[in-house]
C-alpha cells in the first residue's frame, strides 16, 4: 500500500487481561454444556410425543365412558321430575268436591277410574268409600 | 508412461497440509478428539480472534464469533475430508460467521437511522479495547466504509499477509477477482484519508 509509512500493520485492537490463557477453558464448558443440553432434549424428544398419544387416549376413554352416562341419566332424571309434578299438580287442581262434581257431572259416563288412577293418589281407600256412599 | 501422465494431470491435485495438521487428523480418528482439538485451538485461536475482531470492531462480538466457530470445527472434525487444509477450513467457517453477523446486524439496523458504520465508528472512537491514535483510527473508520467482501479482502491482505491464493481458497473466489478487489479498496481507502487530512 503506497501510502503514508507510519500506519503500518501494528493491531490497534486490544483484549482482555489473560483472553487468551481462558478462552479454551470456556469454549470447552460451552460444549459439555450444549451437548448435555442436547442430549436431554433428545430424551424429551423422544418422550413427549408418548406421553401425548397417552394422554389424548385416557381423555378419550373417560369421554367414552362417562358422557353418556350423564347425559342419559339427567335424561331421565329430568323426565321422571316432570312426571312427579304432573301427577302432584293433577292432584293439587282438584278438591275432593270438585272431583266428586267432576266425576258425577261432567265425567264422561265411560271413564273408568281404578284404584290406582292418578286422581286417588292421595285420597285414601276409606275416604273413597266413604264419598261412594255418600253420594 | 502414459499412466503416470494421466495420474499427473487428470487426478485431483490435494493440497498441502501442514505436518502438524496431518498429525491432528490423525489423531481424530484415533479416537484422540478432544486433544487434536485442544491442539487446533491452542494453534488457531489468536489469528482467527484478530480476523474476526478486525470485521466485527466489538471484542464481546469477535469472542462469541470465534466461540461458535469453534464449536462448529467441533460438531465437524470428524466429517472433514483433507479437501482443503485445515487451516483454510477453519479460517472458512470464521469468515462465513464474520459474514453473517454482520448481514444479521445490518438488517436490525434498518429501522433505524443509523447504518453499520457508523455504528462501528462509534465503537473505535468509544471503545477501550482499542488503543490505536488518530490516524490509526481513521485508516479503520476508512475501511469501515468499503463493502464487507472488500473490507475482508483488505483485512486478510494488509493485516494478515496472506497469499491470494490462499484467500481464494477462503472465499472460494479467483485470484484476479480478489486482486482487482485489494486495488479498488486500497484507492478508496487512499482516497478517504487523503480527504480527512487535507
Amino acid at each position: 500500500m503506497a501510502t503514508d509509512k507510519n500506519i503500518n500493520n501494528r493491531n490497534a485492537f486490544k483484549t482482555p487481561e489473560g483472553y487468551f490463557d481462558s478462552f479454551e477453558g470456556r469454549l470447552m464448558q460451552n460444549i459439555k454444556g450444549s451437548e448435555a443440553g442436547g442430549l436431554s432434549r433428545i430424551k424429551k424428544s423422544m418422550i413427549v410425543p408418548w406421553i401425548g398419544m397417552a394422554a389424548a387416549f385416557l381423555i378419550i376413554a373417560l369421554v367414552y365412558n362417562f358422557l353418556p352416562k350423564q347425559l342419559f341419566e339427567r335424561e331421565q332424571d329430568s323426565r321422571a321430575d316432570i312426571i312427579q309434578q304432573i301427577e302432584q299438580s293433577a292432584v293439587e287442581w282438584f278438591n275432593e268436591y270438585e272431583l266428586m262434581e267432576y266425576l258425577t257431572n261432567d265425567a264422561d259416563a265411560d271413564l273408568e277410574l281404578y284404584p290406582d288412577s292418578l286422581f286417588f293418589k292421595n285420597i285414601k281407600e276409606e275416604d273413597i268409600i266413604m264419598l261412594t256412599l255418600m253420594y | 508412461m502414459f499412466l503416470i501422465l494421466f495420474r499427473t494431470f487428470i487426478a485431483r491435485k490435494r493440497p498441502y497440509m501442514h505436518p502438524d495438521d496431518r498429525e491432528i487428523v490423525a489423531m481424530v480418528h484415533t479416537q484422540q478428539r478432544e486433544a487434536a482439538f485442544s491442539l487446533l485451538v491452542k494453534k488457531h485461536q489468536q489469528r482467527l480472534y484478530w480476523h474476526l475482531r478486525k470485521m466485527v470492531i466489538v471484542h464481546e462480538d469477535a469472542d462469541d464469533l470465534l466461540q461458535n466457530c469453534f464449536i462448529k470445527v467441533w460438531q465437524n472434525l470428524d466429517k472433514f475430508r483433507g479437501d482443503s487444509s485445515l487451516y483454510t477450513w477453519i479460517y472458512r467457517i470464521a469468515t462465513n460467521e464474520a459474514l453473517n453477523f454482520l448481514n444479521k446486524r445490518r438488517a436490525e439496523l434498518l429501522a433505524s437511522p443509523d447504518d453499520l458504520e457508523i455504528v462501528f465508528s462509534g465503537h473505535i472512537d468509544s471503545d477501550p479495547l482499542y488503543s490505536g491514535d488518530e490516524i490509526e483510527k481513521r485508516l479503520q473508520k476508512s475501511i469501515l466504509s468499503l463493502p464487507d467482501k472488500q473490507r475482508l479482502v483488505f483485512n486478510m491482505k494488509y493485516f494478515d499477509n496472506l497469499k491470494y491464493e490462499e484467500m481464494a481458497e477462503i472465499l472460494e473466489t479467483s485470484v484476479g477477482a480478489l486482486k482487482a478487489s485489494y486495488f479498488h479498496a486500497v484507492r478508496k481507502i487512499e482516497a478517504l484519508i487523503k480527504q480527512e487530512l487535507f
